[in-house]
């Protein structure tokens, strides 16, 4: 091994040293801009700077400096509208087959492919609200039973829930006010086969991956599971949306104000917003060309800690999938 | 003084060679040596050793770069004391460097392989960023510590682990795909 580093090319130990001297002159950079002293330049933005701190200072404790948005900014605007029925007041769903079940009413959704503003945000917003107050009393669902509504050339209607030309047409108009595209084609992978389309191993060797799916624009999502040292074995759903494609999924989260956030940086070097609930844990990732967001089946009372929720986040290599 | 004046002064078997080499890299040389060995006595013996490495290779060897040459025979030199100070006990490089590259006893055999390694980690390396790159051969060529790397490059020593753990996991599946025995 020794003998073979000796045969590494000039440019490479050159390069080395190029790129430790340019670390030294930023180190040195930072180093002499604290060290600068208040001067002309620095009176002329004292007042508002003041005025900065002052807003610094009002923002709740949740809210970390260098990214503005936390849980609460993903939340969908209205998102208790989702098409399941609302309980009444002793609890009970009225009348639907499709809810079989006691709903807490409160609950809150939060998107999973970008932050409140963001065209896809808004796009599920409608969306969730067109489908809250469509076929309510299921007459066409009904009848169209065990069958599958398609069209023919809309296979992206089929990605959605979409069971009628009212409900496609109407998905049309919202992805085209806000300049998105609709998913084509969605293919259930092995975590290998996935690892080969998003580029690379995004996840260390420690971390079992079950089964995925991806679609053409690279969105993916795949469930596993991993050891973590404080709580044992977690699963965990890891999603990545591509911005600019509409996508609907949304994510029961319970009451935001459940949860612990903080931001952190994760040992591939990029920065994740961590949030530790009783239930659950999620990590997430927002970038230009798309988001990230895990969602951890573990919380607090799990035995899940904020040591254990970073160490999960230093298993994924965010840098990979962020292309 | 330029590296070429200096070389001249070897190929002129100049006394003045050894010392301006000392000059200009007498400082850098202690460094890498240092690095390795992590003993001042045994550093300043190695650097004296690589000076004499020098003088014997050139000529008629005619280096292109003349500091990494220099690095080159400090680095042989610091391994080869450090076997024989650490029998036995591992260094933390070797051990890091056995994910992915065959670590063997010298023969002659074992020098062609090492030179087919090499060209394979060239090739390797070129695949890498720049920072990864850096902060792999700032590693196992000249074997910065761990805590010197986070230092150097701003990070912290989680995510220089990190860093070195994933470019050593990629080296191995390259030595796999060219068929590098493991």
């Amino acid at each position: 091994m020794i003998e073979a580093f000796q045969y590494v090319d000039d440019r490479f130990l050159d390069m080395t040293e190029q790129e430790g001297d340019v670390q030294e002159r930023r180190e040195r950079k930072n180093c002499e801009r604290k060290r600068r002293p208040a001067g002309v330049g620095f009176a002329a933005f004292g007042a508002a700077a003041a005025a900065c701190i002052c807003v610094l200072l009002a923002l709740p404790a949740g809210v970390m400096a260098g990214n503005w948005f936390g849980l609460r900014n993903l939340l969908v605007p209205d998102g208790n509208n989702d098409y399941h029925d609302y309980p009444d007041d002793t609890g009970h769903t009225a009348g639907s087959d499709y809810t079989d079940y006691v709903i807490d009413s409160a609950y809150m959704t939060i998107a999973l492919s970008g932050y409140q503003g963001s065209s896809e945000m808004e796009a599920l917003r409608e969306w969730n609200e067109f489908l809250a107050h469509y076929n309510t009393d299921h007459s066409i669902l009904d009848a169209l039973g065990n069958g599958i509504f398609a069209v023919e050339g809309r296979e992206d209607w089929s990605q959605y829930r979409v069971y009628s030309m009212e409900m496609g047409e109407k998905l049309d108009e919202i992805v085209q006010k806000y300049g998105l595209k609709l998913h084509t084609r969605i293919d259930v992978v092995e975590p290998d086969e996935l690892e080969d389309r998003v580029g690379g191993s995004f996840l260390a060797e420690e971390c079992r991956g079950y089964t995925g799916y991806i679609y053409e624009d690279g969105s993916f999502q795949l469930d596993g599971d991993v050891d973590l040292r404080g709580c044992g074995n977690a699963g965990f759903q890891f999603r990545r949306v591509v911005k600019g494609t509409f996508d609907e999924v949304a994510l029961n989260i319970g009451q935001v104000e459940d949860y612990t956030e903080w931001q952190y940086v994760s040992a591939c070097g990029e920065p994740v917003l961590l949030e530790l609930g009783a239930n659950k844990a999620l990590i997430f990732a927002d970038y230009e060309n798309c988001f990230i967001a895990v969602n951890v089946l573990a919380g607090s009372v799990d035995g899940m800690t904020k040591e254990d929720l970073q160490e999960l986040a230093d298993k994924a290599d965010f840098s990979i999938l962020k292309q | 003084m330029e590296d070429s004046e200096i070389v001249e002064l070897y190929f002129a078997r100049s006394e003045a060679a050894i010392q301006e080499t000392e000059r200009k890299y007498g400082a850098f040389l202690k460094r890498v040596v240092y690095n390795i060995l992590r003993s001042l006595c045994d550093t300043e013996e190695i650097v004296n050793d690589t000076y004499m490495g020098a003088w014997k290779a050139i000529p008629p060897t005619r280096p292109d770069n003349f500091k990494h040459f220099l690095s080159r025979i400090a680095r042989n030199l610091s391994f080869d004391r450090l076997d024989y100070l650490n029998a036995g006990k591992r260094q933390a490089l070797f051990v890091e460097m056995e994910e992915c590259i065959p670590d063997r006893q010298h023969d002659i055999e074992n020098l062609w392989e090492a030179r087919e390694v090499g060209r394979v980690l060239n090739r390797f390396l070129e695949t890498l960023d720049n920072r990864s790159c850096a902060v792999f051969l700032a590693r196992y060529y000249y074997a910065c510590s761990i805590s010197e790397l986070a230092k150097q490059y701003s990070l912290s020593e989680r995510q220089v682990k990190y860093l070195l753990s994933k470019t050593r996991k990629r080296l191995r599946a390259c030595f796999e795909k060219e068929g590098v025995a493991l």
